[in-house]
């Protein structure tokens, strides 16, 4: 018999059971029905992409700095992140880069969050360098139920130095899907004048990293530090003219769990007029 | 069947079809109904176990309703079509995923296959079954050639192997498919 005869003798045999049950299994049609209807309920037809995005507004001739610089590990113990080197060594290093950021508590007093009416997170103003930070999130598209039993905790801080600002906030998350991909971005804009005191400064001062550092810590459920990281970028290897250089993204594929912990800090330098860290988080 | 039965049952899948797009739940499930035996007889006959079998459907199903707004109703076999091709994709991912598990060898699968046959009867039924207990290699390429229709081509793309693997495993998968049906003096 050639092959294609097989073939074809296959195929009918196949087609001619292929409606019904094979016979010997003990499959319950109702019982996978349970079970697929169960996970419609939980969840939406659409990809889950969240978005926080954190803008400040300040028109001026910007150029982009990209952020070149970041290192991470996966089991890096509690209060290890260190910088390397400060932002302007001699004032930024006294802050606190690895402020440990503590899980929430049951007394914490959550807000249960409608993602749409996040937006509400009120404008802070940084009264030195008169920038107005305007939390935005964006690009929300949940799953159905994937908020409904989270709680979200925006906080934002900032405090003005005499040779920069740090920025810092957090963002709770507990959600009944499993967080699945986070990752954190921050872009930055700044004008060509005050870049080129800062480089010129840099030079002078024959430092070798001047840095802007964004510190990210996740806990996961057990409250445990599966990742931080620490982005920088050496401004001295940055093009002012540059304003190709978007946001940059460090996607972390990890078993999160159901409960989120972000506390993303940003050290900016005086004269940085932009500001965008973002957040984005995927559930699977 | 007349034309107009025809017709009606046409417009009767569509309608849920609408309905499935409009997140009707009576719609999913009656959707699910219609083509849960079916669909798990090919996810059956690509997984070869009951447990992977049932999760692949449901996978495959969670697919359909979900992103069924990105199918473009062409009619009841389009869409019908559409749906295989999900379950396929489904039954291939897990394979892949599982693909450590495998075990078994060409003996055992005869066995296997005997015992089968020597209670049941239908030859329809044992072929099924002969497909079922083909090696994963084999039996997903015989599946994708023989039963779907994909050429090597498409196989060795979706598989990510070679076109010359996937022709020699569906020429291995002839071998032992005939190999069993002599011995059952079948076909």
């Amino acid at each position: 018999m050639k092959a294609n005869e097989f073939d074809k003798k296959i195929k009918d045999q196949v087609k001619k059971v292929e409606h019904a049950v094979p016979t010997h299994v003990t499959w319950d049609i109702n019982k996978s029905w349970d079970k697929l209807s169960q996970l419609l309920k939980q969840a939406s037809p659409k990809s889950l992409v969240w978005y926080l995005s954190l803008a400040a507004s300040v028109s001026m001739v910007m150029a982009n700095v990209s952020l070149i610089d970041y290192e991470w590990s996966d089991d890096m113990p509690e209060h290890s992140i260190q910088p390397k080197t400060s932002l302007l060594s001699n004032n930024i290093s006294e802050l606190e880069l690895a402020e440990e950021l503590q899980p929430p508590t049951q007394s914490d007093p959550f807000m249960v969050v409608n993602p749409k009416t996040v937006t509400a997170i009120p404008t802070i103003t940084l009264a030195q360098t008169q920038a107005n930070f305007t939390p935005l999130i964006q690009h929300i598209s949940e799953p159905r139920n994937a908020f409904q039993k989270s709680y979200f905790k925006p906080q934002l801080n900032a405090s003005i130095t005499t040779s920069g600002a740090r920025f810092s906030g957090e963002l709770i998350l507990i959600t009944n899907k499993r967080i699945k991909n986070a990752s954190l971005g921050m872009s930055l804009e700044v004008s060509s004048q005050i870049f080129n005191t800062l480089r010129q400064e840099a030079a002078l001062s024959n430092q070798s990293r001047q840095s802007i550092y964004m510190n990210m810590v996740v806990l996961n459920d057990q409250g445990k530090r599966p990742w931080s990281a620490r982005i920088g970028t050496p401004l001295w290897q940055t093009n002012p003219s540059d304003s190709t250089a978007p946001m940059i993204k460090m996607n972390y594929q990890t078993k999160l769990g159901k409960r989120m912990y972000i506390g993303p800090e940003v050290i900016i330098s005086k004269g940085f007029n932009h500001v965008y860290p973002g957040i984005s988080l995927s559930f699977g | 069947m007349s034309k107009d039965q025809l017709q009606n049952l046409t417009l009767k899948d569509e309608q849920l079809f609408e309905l499935c797009k409009a997140q009707d739940a009576k719609a999913q499930e009656q959707l699910y109904r219609q083509h849960a035996n079916a669909m798990f007889r090919l996810c059956h006959r690509y997984m070869k176990d009951e447990h992977m079998s049932e999760e692949a459907m449901i996978q495959g199903f969670y697919k359909v309703l979900t992103k069924i707004d990105s199918f473009e109703w062409r009619g009841t076999a389009s869409f019908v079509g559409w749906i295989k091709r999900i379950m396929v994709n489904e039954c291939l991912m897990l394979i892949r995923k599982k693909k450590s598990n495998q075990t078994g060898t060409e003996e055992e699968m005869m066995l296997i296959a005997n015992d089968d046959f020597a209670e049941n009867g239908i030859l329809a039924e044992q072929i099924h079954q002969m497909i079922a207990q083909l090696p994963d290699g084999y039996r997903t390429v015989f599946n994708l050639y023989v039963i779907e229709g994909y050429s090597h081509k498409e196989i060795a793309e979706k598989l990510g192997v070679q076109e010359s693997t996937s022709k020699s495993q569906l020429s291995k998968a002839r071998g032992l498919l005939k190999k069993w049906v002599k011995n059952l003096d079948m076909l």
